[in-house]
């Protein structure tokens, strides 16, 4: 392989080529059968590298997952002492002084009666309404069957716009622009952000403004069908997950996800939803669920 | 089962019996060098994580094409490698400052022009997993492991000898070049924004 073949191989595969390049790149390999043989086999000795990543990966689950269950062992292990301390102390104490008042009470049968049976309104009461618009969509999912699963419905049960509680209550341009966006305003939202982006000097309410802009163009793609939203939606999804700094990492790979499966391009959003799951983070578990429908 | 040094380079260097406890052992005990890196850096976890798995994969890639020499122990070399690779993520800190400068200036379009250095995996693994597995393990055998067709064929029963494992080979080797080739140009573009 020459220098210069070499050399454009190796930027191709790094993403390093200009989109001119690239036409040009394109442009030879359709006339160079060589190149093509090149680039192949330079595809698959990359792969190598590809696989021993995956195999680190793994070592480093398997190490912290050993490491959780020891701290879990010696986690039991300490509440056990602690229980068993705690009892050894009250017994005590109590059986010195008071030790026919306690038995007593605590196997009079009518109050346990009551404690046993509770009433169904009571029960009802216990148990926390679901908030989460995807949380419920989490359970509606599994009725689909797996094969009728398309792109379309992912979309419908999965996605939601982002919600900030942070600036629900104040007053500010961010707040006129982050209502606009829940109002489906999307143009004037687009403009009291990029306001927000002119004025505003802190970096953390910068990338949240940067955010919610990029979220304005997946909303108005999602919502009005608009491929332009959702090239630019994908072009600052896309920014934002490559910048190890900024605030909104994690839930920009949900989204840019989301982008894909509205441009039913699902196998850029396993590719994408991979790497969610691999941080744990942000909708981690409906990135999961998805994946396990797009198998 | 503990290695020294150089038996880790060796069975990584001949592709040995050990290799997978090898490399396990190799990433295991380099860990420390994460809290070091952490410490001195003020890196994350995650990117000390990866960073690390980075440079194991480029010494492993070094020492099966000779091209590793030993003038200390392999974890210096590993935190040498770190070092010099940090200067990168703050050239990338950098960058981005540029990029929120470019943005608050109004340039909303010279977002995609902000291109920082990107892993080659992603498009590799897109090609790649559109081959069926009797198409990866082959040319992986034969492309990376160095098998001969002959070794291939006699150490897998669905080739029944070394010119079906021929075809097969040239087959999905073809495949694959179809695959790099159809790839549209606008998809690659949105992966490569991945």
């Amino acid at each position: 392989m020459t220098d210069t073949e070499n050399e454009i191989i190796e930027k191709f595969l790094n993403h390093d080529l200009s989109e001119k390049e690239m036409q040009e790149f394109y442009e030879r390999l359709r006339n160079d059968d060589d190149l093509g043989d090149k680039l192949t086999i330079e595809v698959v000795r990359s792969y190598n590298r590809v696989k021993l990543k995956e195999q680190l990966e793994e070592i480093d689950r398997n190490l912290h997952n050993a490491k959780i269950k020891r701290l879990n062992i010696l986690r039991i292990a300490a509440s056990v002492v602690i229980i068993l301390g705690i009892g050894v102390f009250f017994w005590t104490i109590l059986d010195k002084h008071h030790p026919k008042e306690i038995i007593s009470k605590n196997t009079n049968p009518k109050e346990n009666k009551s404690i046993e049976k509770a009433s169904p309104a009571e029960q009802k009461k216990t148990k926390t309404p679901l908030k989460d618009n995807a949380a419920n969509a989490i359970a509606v999912v599994p009725e689909i069957t797996q094969k009728a699963i398309v792109t379309d419905e992912l979309i419908k049960n999965f996605y939601a716009p982002y919600e900030e509680e942070q600036y629900r209550s104040l007053d500010d341009p961010m707040s006129k622009a982050i209502k606009y966006y829940e109002l489906n305003n999307y143009d004037s939202a687009m403009f009291h952000f990029e306001k927000v982006l002119k004025t505003f000097h802190d970096a953390e309410k910068i990338d949240l403004a940067l955010f919610y802009y990029a979220n304005t163009y997946l909303a108005k793609g999602i919502t009005l069908n608009d491929a332009n939203s959702l090239t630019k939606a994908k072009k600052y999804f896309s920014q934002f997950i490559r910048d190890p700094e900024f605030a909104y990492r994690n839930p920009s790979y949900w989204y840019l996800s989301m982008v894909y499966l509205k441009e039913n391009k699902p196998d850029s959003a396993v590719i994408v939803l991979h790497k969610l799951v691999k941080h744990k983070d942000f909708k981690y578990q409906q990135a999961t669920k998805i994946l396990e429908l797009l198998k | 089962m503990k290695f020294s040094h150089q038996e880790i380079i060796d069975q990584i260097k001949f592709d040995g019996k050990y290799v997978n406890i090898c490399i396990s052992e190799l990433y295991k005990d380099s860990l420390p060098i994460i809290n070091k890196l952490r410490r001195k850096f003020g890196v994350n976890d995650e990117d000390a994580r990866d960073l690390l798995q980075d440079i194991i994969i480029a010494l492993i890639e070094d020492i099966k094409e000779g091209h590793y020499k030993e003038l200390g122990s392999l974890f210096g070399y590993i935190y040498c490698i770190a070092e010099n690779l940090l200067i990168n993520h703050y050239k990338k800190k950098l960058h981005r400052e540029n990029y929120i400068k470019t943005l608050k200036d109004g340039v909303y379009e010279n977002i995609e022009k902000v291109i920082y250095a990107r892993e080659r995996g992603e498009l590799v693994k897109f090609y790649m997993n559109q081959l069926d597995k009797r198409c990866k393990d082959i040319l992986d055998n034969f492309y990376n492991h160095e098998m001969s067709l002959k070794d291939i064929a006699t150490n897998n029963e669905r080739f029944k000898n070394e010119e079906v494992a021929k075809n097969i080979k040239g087959r999905c080797f073809k495949k694959l070049k179809e695959i790099i080739f159809k790839t549209d140009f606008n998809e690659l573009k949105d992966l490569i924004n991945i």
